[in-house]
């Protein structure tokens, strides 16, 4: 946190702009201290509001904006290449696109505030074909809940923000480490799993060929459309006789597929 | 997916190398999305 605020009060709105435009374009960044920090000098007559206000509202437009219109270009393509990132692509997929399913482009309003989902926002407003002008007013107001929120955070409890500095200042790196580290190990894990899944399907995968031809022997393999709903509004075609599940409805309709038959998936 | 329906019992689980774009691609036969 200290290190946050220093950097702040030297360079004021540039770095801000920097810091914002580097976390919407994507870059795992941790904004949250940047934003308290902000506000705390805020408060403390350190940083100058409007100037502030505004590099911080331009930035998060600007990278928002670049992903809307890469959203329009590319679709929902774009959304799996972002998910694929994801420590979980399937729910990272299904997450963002219920949302925006169900609230259309208000869930701009509230996006910012929900891990993966802040980036993933823009692209999927530009795939559903959301006007541009309304696509710039709601990410303006949500822009606006979200750094307001952690400014004002940061101004109304700049006390404690600074005692709070001096206490992880006193306590050294040594937090860092253990939070870092552990965060590593979680990450390693994820890792590990899907690797070792991912090579236990590679080395059962069925060509399209192979496929054709298990159909028409009649060895009636069981067929599993996994594709999301924006996918499956670009190509609304299936394999014939595939049964369309969304990853979400899996677990619940699981029994629906036979355990005696080979079991083919298929997404985009 | 193929992790969870293993984890269900379901061990036979084989994914579509291309996926439909592989299986459009040699214009096998298809139905409409539902």
């Amino acid at each position: 946190m200290s290190e946050a605020l220093a950097l702040i009060a030297a360079h004021g709105p540039l770095i801000l702009f920097i810091i914002i435009l580097a976390d919407q374009s994507g870059l795992p960044w941790p904004m949250e201290p940047f934003l308290l920090g902000a506000g705390a000098l805020m408060a403390t007559g350190k940083l100058a509001p409007v100037p502030a206000a505004l590099s911080l509202l331009s930035a998060g437009l600007l990278g928002n904006l670049t992903w809307y219109l890469l959203g329009r270009r590319f679709g929902g393509r774009l959304l799996g290449f972002a998910c694929r990132m994801a420590l979980e692509p399937d729910s990272c997929v299904k997450r963002t696109e219920n949302l925006f399913t169900r609230h259309g482009v208000k869930s701009l309003l509230v996006s910012k505030f929900v891990p993966g989902l802040d980036v993933l926002g823009p692209p999927l407003a530009g795939a559903f074909g959301v006007p541009a002008g309304r696509f710039i007013a709601f990410d303006v107001a949500g822009l606006a809940i979200w750094l307001g929120a952690y400014v004002g955070l940061g101004a109304l409890a700049h006390h404690q923000l600074e005692a709070a500095a001096g206490w992880f200042a006193r306590l050294g790196a040594g937090v860092a480490w253990v939070v870092g580290g552990a965060f590593l190990l979680y990450l390693a894990f994820k890792y590990a799993q899907r690797v070792r899944v991912t090579r236990r399907l590679r080395t059962s995968r069925i060509t399209a060929q192979e496929l054709k031809q298990l159909i028409d022997a009649a060895a009636g393999p069981v067929i599993v459309d996994l594709r999301h709903r924006l996918a499956g509004r670009e190509r609304p075609v299936i394999i014939p006789g595939a049964l369309v599940l969304s990853p979400d409805e899996v677990a619940a309709r699981h029994h629906e597929i036979a355990r005696d038959r080979d079991v083919i998936l298929y997404c985009a | 997916v193929a992790l969870l329906l293993m984890e269900r019992g379901i061990q036979r689980v084989r994914p579509l190398a291309g996926g439909i774009d592989a299986w459009l691609a040699l214009e096998y036969p298809v139905a409409p999305r539902p």
